[in-house]
């Protein structure tokens, strides 16, 4: 009896330890997956209109996030010349301008034969991500588990 | 052509006719954006990468100031662009004027500036070759409108007091107030004294000479 325990004990220790190492394995913050800073025009714009949507409208955020989308090498989804008029306008530090041209700059794109617009299409980011290690390693730390407790009940 | 050579246009200010284009050549490493102010007869706003050009054709005789928005920002009172505290040029501003001569502008005869507040109002003034510029200081202290070059005026205008000046010959004549700024030769632009009423905008103008 005292022996089927500790052959329980060490094997419930074993997948700790296992699951413990594979969690270390995983990205400090889900945050650090992501990038720093979008550079498609389409969501420095969307963004700078956020930041006009606050009260009291971020002009300093929304001129920022509008000067890059002004330099952007992806301008897919967006009428650019508006982006330009917006620029002016949150130089002249008009947040409602500004925020009616962006609006604008958010035209929708050509729609494809399917009547979708790819363009203003979203990708889906997976909640959890990881590398195959760390799976392999949650799966040897279920395994471990389960023949732990098969051990524990024979 | 106006060259970019840091956070910075030069020249400052250009006299162009109708029609005509303008280079912008970059040669900072940083990007720019050049933007005119509110109230020109046309805008642009142009992106300007490090190390590239970018153009505009003026089709509208008029005055142009513009200033780059990533450097400096605009104050819609003064209608002047405020240079951004990381900007390297702080506390002058990013900022240029263009001249398109051509129909529609012609100048006046005379034109009036007043002083009120540490800032020129209006801050441009168009006038006709032979034609007269007078400055009414509405403030309780002195300034002065000090022109850059030889055979230009330097007006001290004490509190209260006006003082004009004839202009001949035509061209863009830049002058600013000895007493709240001091002259960058290299900028082609004046700077704001610390302790200055509008500090960093610098007391500075124009005179347009057609």
């Amino acid at each position: 009896m005292i022996r089927t325990r500790i052959r329980s004990a060490a094997a419930g220790g074993a997948a700790a330890a296992i699951l413990l190492f594979g969690l270390s394995a995983l990205p400090a913050t889900p945050a650090a997956q992501l990038p720093a800073t979008p550079r498609d025009a389409l969501t420095l714009v969307r963004q700078a209109l956020a930041a006009l949507e606050v009260s009291p409208p971020d002009v300093a955020v929304a001129t920022e996030r509008v000067i890059k989308a002004l330099f952007a090498q992806d301008t897919r989804g967006v009428d650019m010349p508006r982006v330009r008029d917006a620029a002016q306008a949150l130089g002249a530090e008009d947040a409602t301008a500004a925020a009616a041209y962006l609006m604008q700059a958010l035209h929708p794109a050509e729609a494809e034969p399917s009547g979708v617009d790819r363009t203003l299409l979203v990708p889906v980011r997976p909640r959890f991500t990881a590398t195959p290690a760390v799976y392999e390693l949650l799966a040897a730390a279920a395994l471990l588990i389960g023949a732990g407790s098969l051990i524990a009940r024979k | 052509m106006v060259t970019i050579p840091g956070d910075s246009y030069n020249p400052a200010a250009i006299v162009i006719d109708v029609g005509q284009t303008v280079t912008w050549v970059n040669k900072d490493t940083d990007p720019h954006v050049s933007t005119t102010v509110p109230g020109t007869p046309a805008s642009f706003t142009l992106v300007h990468p490090a190390g590239k050009s970018a153009s505009f054709t003026f089709t509208k005789a008029g005055i142009y100031p513009y200033y780059c928005l990533d450097h400096a920002t605009f104050n819609p009172s003064l209608r002047r662009a405020v240079a951004r505290k990381e900007a390297d040029t702080f506390p002058v501003a990013m900022e240029g004027l263009i001249v398109v001569k051509g129909p529609g502008l012609t100048g006046s005869q005379s034109a009036t500036m007043k002083i009120a507040g540490g800032a020129y109002a209006p801050d441009i003034a168009v006038v006709r070759a032979g034609g007269k510029v007078t400055w009414i200081n509405e403030d309780h202290t002195a300034h002065t409108a000090t022109f850059v070059g030889a055979g230009t005026p330097n007006l001290s205008l004490a509190a209260g007091k006006s003082g004009s000046a004839t202009f001949a010959k035509p061209g863009v004549y830049f002058f600013y107030d000895q007493r709240g700024a001091t002259y960058n030769s290299k900028l082609g632009l004046a700077a704001a004294k610390k302790g200055a009423p509008n500090f960093p905008i610098a007391t500075q103008g124009y005179v347009v000479v057609l």
